[in-house]
């Protein structure tokens, strides 16, 4: 296993520059575009989300990715920050409706991983994800 | 640097957007979108987005607002041939019957060119 950790600080640049750089380190391992593909798109969510969600205006706190890699098709991601946490369990998000222009982040990491939970401790709020590439892809 | 340019044909407005549509940039190209829009006489917008490389859930949010705005001046938004990523991700979160998606064919059909 192999294993990686970025971390930046929670603005949009920073976070977009971050997610860039583990999908590069992504891809001198993994063999599964799609894969590739689909966590490319989960990090920049959670990167994001934290962006917008996890700390008050002016108040520019840290976002971090953990990479665990188990196999070329089986990654384990953390991405956590130290703000406020989430509210509620977003573990089964719902879509919204079509004209809604928020909340589709969770949505999207919820339908690409295979598993999909939230920590919180000491805190650090994590969200931890399996996934791994698809039978037929 | 910008990443939109526009093209009047007709009374269409065409607007082509070239790179990632996400957080850092969504919300610039959303208000150059807004600004054009408002000073330019036209039936229906086409969003050229095949040179969109990539789009997250606040590009999908800028379209979503985008369409809106149209409708609200009682015009069109037509999405133009979205790159694979993109297409993929509007089909994850459902979007695909809610915009009207032109693919290349179409595109032939609506500008009465190629």
């Amino acid at each position: 296993m192999h294993t990686y950790t970025l971390n930046t600080m929670a603005e949009a640049f920073a976070c977009r520059q971050l997610t860039k750089g583990a999908v590069h380190i992504l891809q001198s391992v993994l063999t599964n575009a799609e894969l590739l593909e689909n966590i490319k798109l989960i990090l920049t969510e959670a990167t994001a989300n934290a962006v917008c969600h996890a700390y008050n205006d002016g108040d520019l706190g840290k976002v971090e990715i953990t990479m665990h890699i188990h196999t070329p098709e089986h990654v384990e991601l953390q991405i956590s920050d130290w703000g406020k946490g989430f509210a509620q369990s977003p573990v089964s998000p719902k879509l919204s409706a079509p004209e809604a222009e928020d909340g589709r982040g969770l949505y999207i990491i919820a339908k690409l991983a295979d598993t999909f939970s939230v920590e919180q401790h000491k805190g650090k709020n994590t969200l931890r994800i399996q996934i791994t590439a698809k039978e037929n892809a | 640097m910008t990443q939109l340019q526009f093209l009047e044909q007709d009374c269409t407005l065409i607007a082509q957007y070239v790179g990632e549509l996400t957080l850092e940039t969504a919300g610039a190209c959303k208000k150059q979108l807004e600004e054009e829009i408002a000073k330019r006489t036209f039936e229906s917008l086409i969003l050229d987005m095949e040179k969109i490389s990539f789009i997250d859930s606040s590009g999908i949010g800028m379209l979503v607002s985008l369409n809106s705005r149209i409708k609200g001046y009682g015009k069109s938004l037509f999405l133009l041939s979205p790159a694979e990523q993109v297409k993929k991700t509007l089909e994850l979160v459902q979007l695909t019957e809610f915009f009207h998606i032109l693919d290349e064919d179409d595109d032939a059909l609506v500008l009465g060119s190629k």
